[in-house]
């Protein structure tokens, strides 16, 4: 059966435009003129997907996926709203009320595309749920605590120094948060929490306290090669991918995309944790032995990919599409609809390919032609650039 | 002689700076006033831009959806100027859906044109609104319009928290800057939603505005049933830089600037009467005759 799309709005002319919209598509669709007709028809129909507006009399948008979010988890969330207060939006995706906002006015065949995008990338998760090989339940890691208050006090709206100052009281994690935007986010240094919260701001910084309280691995284990080794590889990517993204599309990576870099190989570092030894001899066999790619390698032992395996990871945790996409695509760059912008996607596959080689000596490493396609450069310039990019960032020698 | 003359020339020094300074307040205060006017818009631009992205999304939407409707009617338009059989032709009518897109594309154009008056709606009040006037010149016009146009402007950001009910009495036109003390109608109006807001309680307030005229003045009366005014800071409220919200959310302009505009621009008078829990209530009277220009 086509799956269903629930759009809530309070302007009846918005609701009839967006079915028009969707009127040709292949999807059910329902709609309601506030959050008690969304709720009552939630209650009655099976509805896979909300599309909701922020502002709405007398319960607002906001409080409707929420009250969604609680009753209906697996519902997909998204916002479409005219209502473009930045607070707002970092509100709803930081919380996880949403996977995606979309601003009035929307483009029919970008916000179909977006929709499609969506429903396929959570078919591929749930076959891989449904498959029982990972049962979020029993394995999946927590989200670490010090990002849940982060991102309570964002929901608060606490300042800036009151954020650094909780993240302070945390020495690891501040040295850290430090390490990963010096190294990690080229060109950027920082001397302070605070300094790298206004720099980079909070919808960043909450994503690299993430990766770093991750980087310390499940239940204070001790590092071992392995997890250097991947702590390495996924700083080197970041700072390939922001060193790449200014020099291939002239301009600094978008604050929100910045820890995609980082966060792309996180189910990699999930799987360590889950199966260190056999993780840990792969690692190894493939660094040493390169014959095939690393996913296959997890495929063929596992029967998943470090790839979905983050994605379910991320998306368990309500953190927004973009952040998924980057987990499940970076080695297979989608065609389109995706939010997270295709060029970034192919870069964090570009970056992820020369951190293996440069930094680990992983020579055979390929380069899918679809995600260089998207540049118009020789192989010769992206390793003139790779290399450029390396002898001033300073993050292989940590 | 020499230490008149001294004295004098000191006097005449002091009374140049001082004339210097009374500049600089002036100027100072000008900016003062302009500054607030972009802050009580800004206070409003959430609001507005959310009222203007609503039309321009169905319209923008629905335009796209056109486009593809006009290319299905060119389609068999075509097939009936080429002379192809009828039933051939039926059946690529029922495929393109013409019936229905014939009967959807009225609806579709009333609902674009609505969608642009309402834009247009918000564009002429925020014009009206800010109408270029030159601060202190007085030009006649009719408050109960300016009320209006503010009215559209508000509701907004008030129809979510507040009802706005207005009666607006036979007052005339009377000599005034109406772009300033339209400022004073919104800023007092928005105090309002935004303590009734504030409050957070599970329905709407209200908000009364009464215009009346006596053989001297015209007066306007806000009233809302909001939290009320602590007794201990009302003769305080209109004290410039006297705000209860946090540091960094308001200038502590809004009603010192509101007094100034009604008081010393145009030699009216603002009362506030508040209860605690009961709401409160703005007067402001206006002179219907300026005798003290003409004279």
């Amino acid at each position: 059966m086509a799956e269903s799309i629930l759009f809530v709005d309070d302007d009846r002319m918005v609701l009839n435009a967006l079915e028009r919209t969707f009127f040709e598509t292949a999807y059910r669709t329902f709609f309601a003129l506030n959050a008690h007709d969304a709720l009552t028809l939630l209650a009655s129909e099976k509805i896979d997907m909300v599309v909701s507006d922020i502002r709405m009399w007398p319960m607002s948008g906001y409080d409707l996926l929420k009250e969604v979010r609680a009753r209906y988890p697996t519902v997909i969330r998204l916002v479409l709203s005219a209502y473009g207060d930045r607070r707002m939006m970092v509100k709803v995706i930081c919380e996880g009320v949403a996977k995606i906002y979309i601003l009035k006015p929307w483009d029919n065949r970008q916000f179909i595309g977006q929709i499609d995008h969506l429903f396929t990338m959570y078919r591929s998760l749930s076959d891989v749920q449904s498959s029982g090989i990972i049962s979020a339940e029993k394995h999946l890691p927590v989200l670490p605590e010090l990002y849940v208050r982060l991102v309570r006090m964002i929901e608060e709206e606490r300042s800036l120094k009151e954020m650094a100052a909780m993240i302070e009281t945390d020495p690891s994690c501040t040295v850290n948060v430090l390490k990963l935007v010096n190294s990690a986010f080229y060109g950027l240094s920082v001397g302070s929490v605070h300094q790298a919260l206004v720099y980079l701001g909070v919808d960043c910084i909450k994503d690299i306290v993430l990766v770093s309280e991750l980087f310390k691995g499940a239940g204070g284990l001790p590092a071992n090669d392995a997890r250097v080794l991947l702590n390495r590889h996924m700083i080197v990517s970041s700072t390939l991918l922001h060193g790449l993204h200014q020099r291939l599309l002239a301009e600094r990576i978008r604050e929100e995309y910045s820890a995609t870099g980082l966060l792309a190989d996180i189910g990699r570092l999930i799987l360590l944790d889950l199966q260190p030894d056999l993780y840990r001899s792969m690692l190894e066999r493939y660094v040493k032995e390169p014959v095939r790619s690393l996913t296959e390698l997890e495929m063929n032992a596992l029967g998943y990919s470090h790839e979905q395996l983050g994605a379910l990871v991320l998306d368990w945790w309500s953190l927004p599409a973009y952040l998924i996409e980057a987990c499940l695509y970076h080695h297979a760059v989608p065609s389109a609809g995706s939010t997270l912008p295709r060029e970034v996607i192919a870069l964090i596959h570009i970056a992820d390919g020369y951190a293996w080689r440069i930094a680990e000596g992983v020579a055979t490493v390929a380069i899918a032609p679809e995600a260089a396609g998207l540049f118009p450069i020789s192989e010769k310039d992206l390793d003139d650039h790779v290399a450029s990019i390396m002898s001033r960032a300073d993050c292989i020698n940590r | 002689m020499k230490e008149c003359a001294a004295e004098i020339d000191s006097v005449v020094r002091e009374n140049e700076s001082l004339k210097g300074m009374v500049h600089h307040l002036k100027e100072t205060q000008g900016q003062l006033l302009r500054s607030e006017k972009l802050a009580s818009i800004g206070r409003l631009s959430a609001g507005i831009a959310h009222e203007i992205n609503n039309p321009v999304g169905f319209v923008s939407s629905n335009s796209t959806t056109l486009l593809g409707y006009v290319d299905r009617i060119k389609e068999i338009l075509k097939m009936y100027r080429t002379g192809i059989k009828k039933d051939l032709i039926d059946k690529r009518e029922k495929q393109l859906k013409i019936d229905f897109i014939l009967e959807d594309i009225d609806q579709l154009l009333m609902e674009n044109i609505e969608g642009l008056a309402r834009i247009t709606t918000i564009v002429n009040n925020l014009k009206k609104f800010s109408r270029d006037q030159q601060s202190g010149e007085l030009i006649s016009a009719d408050i109960n319009e300016g009320i209006r146009s503010v009215l559209i402007l508000v509701k907004n950001e008030s129809k979510y928290y507040a009802d706005i009910i207005t009666d607006f009495g036979d007052i005339g036109q009377i000599p005034c800057t109406i772009s300033e003390l339209n400022q004073v109608f919104l800023n007092i109006i928005m105090n309002a939603v935004q303590a009734i807001k504030e409050q957070g309680r599970g329905e709407k307030g209200l908000i009364t505005v009464k215009t009346w005229r006596d053989d001297a003045w015209v007066y306007i009366a806000i009233a809302d049933d909001g939290p009320g005014i602590p007794q201990e800071i009302q003769d305080k409220i209109f004290n410039p830089f006297f705000t209860t919200k946090p540091a960094g959310t308001g200038t502590g302009l809004g009603l010192s600037i509101c007094y100034e505009i009604v008081v010393d621009k145009h030699g009216g008078d603002i009362q506030v009467a508040s209860r605690t829990g009961a709401g409160t209530t703005f007067t402001i009277k206006l002179p219907r005759i300026r005798e003290d220009l003409n004279g």
